[in-house]
């Protein structure tokens, strides 16, 4: 049976039609009776939908398919992830993701270990769903959710006169639902403030990167989570498990903006060493890096700016000139402390992502680094702005990016922006577009001298020490750990907070792990003003069952 | 992950690829080959290297008649035409069974009369002076006299070889199989004194399992790391001076590396195998201000291995030459080696142009090629 037909019984088995029509967010919730308000819909990234699959039916399982595309907003995609709808063809995508998950799922090998029935019936499809649904939609399901289920597997069984069929049917319409592709943060008691699960699935999914877990679902159940002992209790557990790494790491990707490594091309006659391989090895250094400070040795957040520890794999020692002895994995090296390095900003990924295809781009490179370590977002230059200096590499008397950069910046209205964004970049410029060292730019010795706040430094050894005394920098990661644990920008009413926060994580001498629980044991993690929820789309036949993914949950009751 | 610690110093790194103020200091570069091929000096022109040149006069050996040879007392016209119907793929197990007696010409090339060759009609050759007789041979490009090349000599035309440097059918074949990651040869100059001068130095030929990278432009890339192979087959080092970045042999020696064919992985048959064993060896190599390496190697190489790269019918239907006439010239060409019993020369003189990246090559244990090179050699030495 193809894809599209498989769809068309599971909408007929009126799975979407019984969850959304009669939409209820489950009895079961310590806040029960009281009308639900959702206070915000998550779209799951590719990484939390695959690491959830993974948490929930094994690592085995495969994840094939191809995800919607994401949204950064406010310097984040965790942000912009509230934004997110699913297409039509996106459900589709979706849909077929969900169906090949639940046929291995039920293949021969795992259905014995995972389903824990011997033999596929209605009993076993409703246990099925009621265990799998908890986990997959961090809730308990509601009877009419479940009831749906089982309908789904009666007419399932019934056509195709295999029971094993309908229970695939049954977790494909869980893994197709709105309420495990979004994450529903719903209204507690308090207005304003998340209910129990919702408090689990913030906490799960900003420090594993995916759906809770059985002990953090029975937490939430016992109330647990909404004393600061409780949480605390499942911050360190949760942080104390090797699925931390895999948390920070998708909090650090989104941080410093590492999907973007995946769009990078060279010129392959400037640099022909630069090829996919050196490109996601170059990503992966810079987890790797960061994973050293914050989580292995518990250092101090700002020394990924200074570090001249660094991991180098096979294709990056070409890239640095560097023997690599390694047996084929990852090697940690400890490169002069006299040299120019600075940890993260001298890393391939940041100095190849920020730069044109065959040069460098000081301004590229000083607006990303004002983003990711200050949050200071830099503004789209105007449409009619003249690069014609910039880009003009051969000019005779102009000979390096810092002196055409300069003329440039002589437009006045280039120098407001330029002035701000340049001189960080230009300390960058001993290495080229893809992170090479180099200390000429067409024969003109490269001068890396820069000011910032009136402090004046050289290179990047000197902007690397700039940025770690800067005390925006550590301000600026406790602003987007909170943003990405709440996926909203912060408000003006976040500013106490954010700045006890800061405090803490100074007085802390700049551990994450320490941010990480004092954020996420907070009161504040934990509130959600409403925002506004997407419209559906409009109506059409393509487009009915992805409507009903997307309903908003009006007038949802518990 | 590797847990090891190293600390590397990128300016020791640095050294490495840059010239050094001449001292009394151990030195060594290290290359990766991404180039090997025949020294088969090309007299042709840019037209194409079927047609003539200073070299071959008559061009290079045409197509094989396939139709006339393959004739015998015991296979008549018609029969041979339905073998050779460029539709029977099944021909290849039978094109060398033409021998008046139904012999193999590949096992047993003298069964059947010298096909001939084309002659190669220049007095020009890649190649060194490996007898030290000035008198006896081609002269170099550069002016070099006493070239021994009889390999060329004997061969020159032939299609397989003949052409502009890199562009030979199968110098392209070869190097494309070593490049796509069939073997990796590596070289280590090393020295005491300096990279340019230096009168006690060594190169070292090794090999290595780890694979050359392309670049995006499907080069080589230069700057990769390999590990040099623990089995020390296939590898020999060199005693040279170094003369104004000029490095050249210290007197013949025996030379052993990766003959330069399509595939590694050691011996591929009793007599076939992927050694060049070159006695009488010398070589003449130059490292260049760009971090390159590139010359010239040569020596005296067994003639029935040499044959074997040429004895079967593949080798006969894209190179155009029968295996047989392959055979007469190495035996008419054999200039060293005598054989005792019959009095004949057993070995025949040939050259090797080499073109190397800069490279970085650990040594078995993990160490770095400098710290590792007496424990290479002596492994080089005792094998």
């Amino acid at each position: 049976m193809t894809r599209l037909p498989l769809l068309a019984l599971v909408a007929a088995g009126s799975i979407f039609a019984g969850a959304v029509g009669a939409r209820v967010v489950a009895d079961t919730r310590a806040e029960a009776a009281k009308p639900a308000r959702v206070l915000a819909m998550r779209r799951l990234s590719e990484t939390q939908y695959r690491n959830s699959i993974a948490d929930v039916f094994g690592e085995d399982v495969s994840v094939n398919g191809r995800f919607e595309p994401e949204s950064r907003r406010s310097l984040l995609y965790a942000i912009g992830a509230g934004a997110l709808t699913v297409t039509a063809a996106g459900f589709e995508q979706y849909f077929a993701i969900g169906d090949s998950v639940a046929e291995q799922v039920f293949d021969a090998k795992r259905r014995g270990k995972l389903v824990g029935c011997a033999s596929p019936d209605a009993a076993c499809a409703a246990g099925f769903a009621k265990t799998y649904g908890e986990r997959l939609f961090g809730r308990p399901l509601t009877d009419t959710e479940i009831t749906s289920r089982i309908n789904l597997f009666k007419a399932a069984e019934a056509k195709k006169q295999d029971g094993w069929f309908g229970m695939r049917l049954v977790l494909t319409s869980l893994l197709a639902d709105p309420q495990f592709l979004f994450r529903h943060e719903v209204e507690g008691r308090t207005p304003g403030t998340l209910d129990a699960h919702s408090k689990a699935e913030r906490l799960s999914f900003t420090i594993w990167d995916s759906v809770p877990d059985a002990a953090l679902m029975a937490a939430a159940e016992k109330g647990e989570l909404d004393t600061a002992g409780g949480r605390q209790a499942q911050v360190d557990r949760l942080l104390a498990s090797p699925k931390a790494e895999r948390g920070m790491r998708a909090f650090f990707t989104d941080v410093l903006q590492l999907d973007g490594m995946g769009q990078v091309t060279k010129d392959p006659d400037a640099f022909p060493k630069f090829n996919a391989n050196i490109a996601n090895s170059a990503r992966e250094q810079v987890l790797r890096t960061v994973m050293d400070v914050v989580l292995t040795r518990d250092a101090d957040y700002r020394d990924i700016l200074t570090t001249t520890d660094a991991f180098i794999d096979r294709n990056l020692a070409a890239i640095y000139k560097l023997p690599y002895t390694g047996d084929g994995g990852w090697q940690k090296v400890s490169l002069p402390k006299d040299g120019d390095h600075a940890g993260l900003l001298t890393q391939v990924a940041f100095l190849s992502m920020f730069a044109h295809p065959a040069r460098s781009s000081p301004t590229r490179r000083g607006a990303a680094l004002g983003e990711m370590f200050l949050c200071q977002p830099t503004p789209l230059p105007p449409g009619d702005v003249d690069f014609s200096i910039v880009n003009d590499t051969s000019n005779a008397t102009l000979k390096t990016v810092r002196a055409r950069l300069e003329a440039h910046a002589g437009d006045e209205s280039c120098a407001f922006c330029h002035t701000a964004i340049d001189p960080m970049g230009l300390a960058l410029e001993q290495y080229d577009a893809i992170g090479q060292r180099r200390t000429e730019e067409n024969g003109e010795p490269i001068d890396v001298s820069a000011e910032i706040d009136g402090r004046k430094f050289t290179g990047a050894k000197g902007l690397g020490e700039t940025l770690h005394e800067n005390p925006r920098v550590s301000g600026c990661l406790v602003r987007n750990l909170f943003s990405y644990g709440t996926g909203r920008a912060p408000s003006t009413a976040d500013k106490a907070t954010l700045k006890a926060f800061e405090q803490a994580f100074v007085a802390g001498n700049y551990r994450v792990k320490a941010l990480i629980r004092t954020v996420a044991t907070s009161d504040a993690f934990f509130t959600a003003p409403p925002q506004s929820l997407p419209a559906p789309p409009a109506k059409g036949p393509a487009t009915t069952v992805a409507s009903l993914a997307l309903r908003p949950l009006k007038g949802a009751t518990r | 992950m590797r847990h090891a610690r190293l600390t590397l110093m990128l300016v020791a790194a640095t050294s490495l690829t840059t010239p050094t103020v001449a001292g009394a200091e151990p030195w060594h570069r290290a290359y990766v080959v991404d180039w090997f091929e025949h020294a088969f000096y090309f007299g042709g022109g840019k037209d194409g290297a079927d047609k003539p040149g200073t070299d071959c006069a008559k061009g290079s050996n045409p197509e094989i008649n396939y139709r006339k040879i393959m004739v015998t007392s015991y296979r008549t016209d018609e029969e041979t035409r339905v073998l050779m119907d460029p539709n029977n793929r099944d021909k290849i197990r039978f094109l060398g069974i033409r021998g008046p007696n139904r012999e193999d010409v590949y096992r047993e090339p003298e069964s059947v009369p010298d096909p001939g060759i084309l002659p190669m009609t220049g007095t020009i050759a890649e190649g060194l002076d490996l007898d030290d007789d000035p008198r006896t041979g081609f002269t170099a490009p550069d002016g070099r006299r006493g070239i021994d090349n009889a390999f060329y000599k004997e061969l020159g035309c032939w299609y397989r070889y003949r052409a502009q440097a890199r562009e030979a059918f199968s110098s392209k074949y070869e190097n494309d199989g070593m490049r796509d990651g069939g073997y990796t040869m590596l070289v280590i100059v090393s020295g005491e004194e300096s990279p340019e001068n230096d009168r006690n130095a060594t190169v070292g030929f090794y090999v290595s399992k780890d694979k050359m990278v392309k670049d995006a432009k499907g080069a080589i890339a230069a700057d990769y790391s390999f590990r040099i192979d623990p089995d020390p087959g296939s590898s020999s080092v060199h005693k040279v001076t170094i003369t104004d970045g000029l490095i050249e042999s210290a007197g013949s020696q025996r030379l052993r590396l990766h003959a330069p064919n399509r595939t590694g992985g050691g011996r591929r048959s009793a007599v076939a195998t992927d050694e060049l064993d070159l006695e009488r060896g010398k070589l003449r190599l130059r490292m260049k201000p760009d971090g390159t390496l590139s010359g010239v190697l040569g020596g005296y190489r067994d003639t029935y291995t040499n044959y074997m790269t040429a004895s079967n019918a593949i080798i006969e239907l894209v190179t155009r030459i029968e295996a047989p006439a392959v055979w007469y010239a190495l035996k008419r060409g054999a200039d060293y080696g005598k054989d005792p019993k019959t009095g004949r020369n057993t070995k025949i003189s040939m050259a090797f142009t080499l073109d190397a990246l800069p490279a970085f090559v650990v040594a078995p244990g993990g160490q770095l090629a400098q710290a590792a090179l007496p424990y290479l050699n002596e492994q080089v030495a005792a094998k």
